[in-house]
């Protein structure tokens, strides 16, 4: 097993991700579902984390048919860039098709999830430019100063807002509150093996992890909250693998 | 007129007192009797309570022969109050019973004669017990502090089932003690157990040992996650209230009242002590839900419950959603139950049921739940909806119990023209027909490694200090120019060499064109515009003579003083053509322009 991976690990380190790219579409249109998944997790490691790479592989996975892998992957790629159709159509049809039931974000997720962590950060560096030179203005043209005074005030709300985007995305890298079930799972009433299982959650659930106590996570999806072993699901900001 | 009046007001009066009399009359008479305390120590004293309603007058109750107890009293109070129109009377007759005896004491039942009616006082028990070793005599037993305060717990029922509810209840006992009212429950922990809080029971007395206790009581619900042994031995701590020692023998007067003054006063505070109180260990087994019968979709609900549902509209087009609602009601471990859902068919398209209400009380244990799933018939052939059924288990009959609703009948009538048909899902075609997954993404436009570091680079974040600075920056320039406009002397004393310079490119220009009268005025202007503005003076008050006192003033050296004195007035004879052809000379014009422009420069470094 060891020298299998050293063999492919060289192989793909003659390869550059363009190359290794292309490799895994032909085996996706070849039918070698598996190997295409296997080259994009390649260029996962290497640090590609695309939009593109990670929709593929969800793809590949589908196609694998290991739904919950492959809502992982367009969980990934959705963090990566949430306005995409594709993303977010596979997405769904993926979760359809292995039966789990989407999450339902409250208004103001709909708001910060309208931009990926790298465009509110982005909103935020340009309006707070704006923002000094507006106030830069309303400083020194004085004969202005009502207009730009309420210029400033514009930009401070978006700027605020643009934290808060900032502030969403940051919270679930750092605290990973978000996790996919892998395999077919049932939460259960304790963080015990023999307790009794509260609900099923079908593979590519998409679960909200309350707490961490060892190998067990407490979970909650809607309203209903249960406990789950950690191998049976993967955090969506967790390291990739 | 008045005549008529005071009759009509007699009447008034009648009917009302009528009234009153109707309704004091038209109650019944009842009695009721109680004795607080029912356990008591022998030389204790117990009050009896006869309450007769609905009697103004009664005679008092015949409990002056009581065996076994000396009666005293009785103490009578009256009552009358009228709630919602109602009028009620009573009369309360107060007694103190002493036991003279240990023991069950039986009181009643007694024949109450009052008025024609003969009522009886139901039957009461007294428990007495011996007295206790300072309750009467004041001599003290050497007690051990166990005997006189312990705890424990219990727990009801006692044959336990895993996840079955089941109440736990500490109670706290002592005598001859004060204890504070507050408690704390150290090591409490019960691993396998979910506990909710506890909630206080009244207050009573109990007899154990023959001996009388005051007893605490506290209960909380209780269940077990997981079956097998457990083992609870919390410490219960709680305070020991003492009378604080007299630091004095003897009162500051000497004088037995005020010694009972102190002693009772402020003074003398009663104060608490932390002292753990003995708890016996609790240990009881919880069994696991036998696999004997248990239904395959059973989801741990345990307790009882009943099931109700019902299908809403009953009539519909095919293809127009129908809800089924179903509410399991009941007491148990409401939080593992989980609604009966109907799964897709060929006739029915089904989504996932939603909680609509739920209605339990504190403890989430007693109430119900309410479930609606939204199904849309396929096809004319679903017009009964299948049975919907819950299971649990029921710990007193120690059984599964299935419960069932429906089918429900619908009566169906074709969709209408133009709506989509909607396609029974096969085994076969999972997928449905005409969606897929989207296909590939092309590779993306620039291979980069995905890369955190930029952000947080200290080069950004230097960069960043930019937009603040320029702020800070405006913000002083700003300033600045708010405090030059509020004063004048300063702004004029910034204003002096920027006019001095434009007075002098004038008398430039008149020079170069050969105009004195114009040169020698603007030299004049350059003088008088500098020294105004430098010295803050009104116009007018720019004149030889004027400047020289101001500059002699401001200890000038007297060499400059004089410098400008000759300069203003070679200017004011050459503008008023007291000056000979010598002056009118370009060469001199150019000297005298460059030799104010050096005095106004050297002026500029001179504090005036």
């Amino acid at each position: 097993m060891l020298s299998v991976t050293l063999a492919t690990g060289s192989a793909w380190g003659t390869l550059t991700p363009s190359e290794l790219f292309q490799k895994a579409g032909r085996a996706y249109d070849a039918g070698q579902f598996a190997e295409a998944a296997t080259n994009y997790l390649a260029l996962v490691a290497q640090g590609q984390r695309t939009p593109e790479v990670y929709f593929n592989l969800g793809n590949a996975e589908f196609r694998a048919g290991r739904g919950g892998a492959a809502v992982l992957a367009y969980r990934r790629a959705w963090h990566l860039a949430p306005r995409d159709a594709d993303i977010i159509a596979n997405l769904q049809f993926a979760q359809e098709q292995t039966g789990a039931t989407p999450p339902t974000p409250a208004s103001w997720e709909h708001f910060f999830q309208s931009l990926n962590a790298a465009e509110w950060r982005l909103a935020a560096l340009v309006d707070f430019w704006i923002l000094a030179g507006a106030a830069c203005l309303a400083l020194l043209w004085s004969a202005r100063r009502a207009l730009f005074r309420v210029v400033v005030i514009f930009l401070l709300v978006v700027l605020l807002l643009a934290l808060g985007g900032v502030g969403y995305w940051f919270d679930l890298q750092i605290r990973q509150p978000e996790a996919v079930v892998i395999q077919p799972a049932s939460a259960l009433s304790a963080p015990l093996v023999n307790t009794i299982k509260l609900f099923a959650l079908p593979a590519g659930s998409i679960v909200h992890i309350e707490s961490r106590d060892g190998a067990w996570w407490h979970i909650q999806q809607g309203a209903r909250a249960g406990w789950l072993p950690q191998s049976n699901c993967v955090a969506v900001c967790s390291a990739p693998n | 007129m008045l005549k008529q009046f005071s009759k009509l007001w007699t009447g008034l009066l009648l009917v009302a007192a009528l009234l009153l009399v109707r309704q004091t009359f038209a109650a019944a008479v009842s009695v009721d009797l109680d004795v607080q305390p029912r356990v008591l120590q022998l030389g204790e004293a117990a009050q009896a309570t006869v309450t007769v309603h609905g009697e103004r007058n009664p005679p008092p109750p015949p409990l002056g022969g009581l065996p076994d107890c000396d009666v005293s009293g009785p103490s009578v109070n009256s009552q009358v109050s009228i709630i919602n129109g109602r009028m009620d009377q009573s009369v309360t007759f107060v007694y103190q019973l002493v036991p003279r005896r240990t023991g069950a004491l039986k009181i009643g039942p007694i024949n109450y004669k009052i008025g024609n009616q003969t009522l009886q006082l139901r039957a009461l028990e007294l428990t007495v017990g011996a007295p206790t070793a300072t309750g009467t005599s004041g001599e003290k037993k050497d007690t051990a502090l166990s005997d006189l305060f312990f705890a424990r717990l219990d727990i009801m029922p006692t044959n336990l089932f895993q996840n079955q509810l089941f109440e736990l209840q500490l109670s706290i006992f002592h005598r001859e003690i004060r204890l504070d009212s507050s408690f704390s429950l150290l090591n409490w922990q019960p691993a396998g157990l979910s506990i909710s809080a506890f909630r206080e029971l009244p207050a009573q007395r109990v007899m154990l040992n023959g001996q009388v206790f005051e007893a605490r009581q506290f209960r909380c619900q209780a269940r077990a996650l997981s079956a097998g042994p457990v083992h609870l031995a919390p410490t219960v701590r709680g305070a020991l209230v003492v009378q604080r020692e007299r630091q004095q023998r003897g009162g500051p007067f000497n004088d037995p009242f005020f010694d009972r003054f102190f002693q009772d006063s402020l003074f003398n505070r009663a104060e608490t002590r932390p002292v753990d109180i003995p708890t016996q260990p609790l240990e009881f087994s919880v069994r696991a839900l036998p696999e004997n019968g248990r239904p395959k979709d059973f989801n741990g609900a345990v307790g009882q419950f009943a099931l109700t549902a019902q299908v809403k509209p009953d009539s519909a087009a095919v293809g127009d959603p129908v809800t089924l609602a179903a509410r399991i009601s009941g007491h148990g471990n409401f939080d593992s139950i989980a609604f009966p859902m109907l799964g897709n068919s060929e006739l029915l398209k089904t989504y996932d049921a939603k909680l609509t209400a739920k209605e339990l009380d504190e403890t989430q244990t007693r109430g119900s739940k309410t479930y609606e799933q939204v199904l849309i018939p396929r096809s004319l052939d679903a017009q009964q909806i299948p049975a919907v059924g819950f299971n649990y288990f029921d710990p007193e009959k120690e059984q599964y119990v299935v419960l069932s609703a429906g089918p429900f009948d619908v009566k169906l009538r074709p969709a209408a023209a133009g709506a989509a048909p909607l396609t029974a899902p096969t085994q076969a075609a999972a997928t449905p027909t005409g969606r897929d997954i989207a296909y590939l993404k092309s590779a993306p436009t620039h291979w980069r490694i995905h890369d955190e570091a930029e952000w947080s680079a200290p080069r950004f974040w230097s960069l960043q200090a930019i937009p603040p600075l320029a702020v800070v920056v405006a913000f002083i320039l700003a300033r600045r120019r708010q405090l030059r406009s509020g004063d004048v002397r300063w702004a004029r004393r910034e204003q002096a060499p920027r006019s001095a310079r434009r007075a002098l490119r004038t008398a430039e220009q008149a020079l170069a064109m050969s105009q004195w009268e114009e040169f020698y005025e603007a030299l004049a202007n350059a003088l008088r515009s500098y020294f105004g503005n430098r010295l803050n003076l009104p116009p007018g008050d720019v004149t030889p003579d004027g400047l020289l006192h101001v500059l002699q003033t401001a200890q000038v050296a007297a060499a400059l003083t004089e410098r400008v004195r000759a300069l203003l007035e070679l200017c004011d004879h050459a503008r008023f053509g007291q000056m000979g052809s010598a002056a009118l000379d370009r060469e001199a014009g150019r000297r005298t322009l460059q030799e104010i422009a050096n005095l106004l420069r050297n002026f500029e470094k001179v504090r005036l």
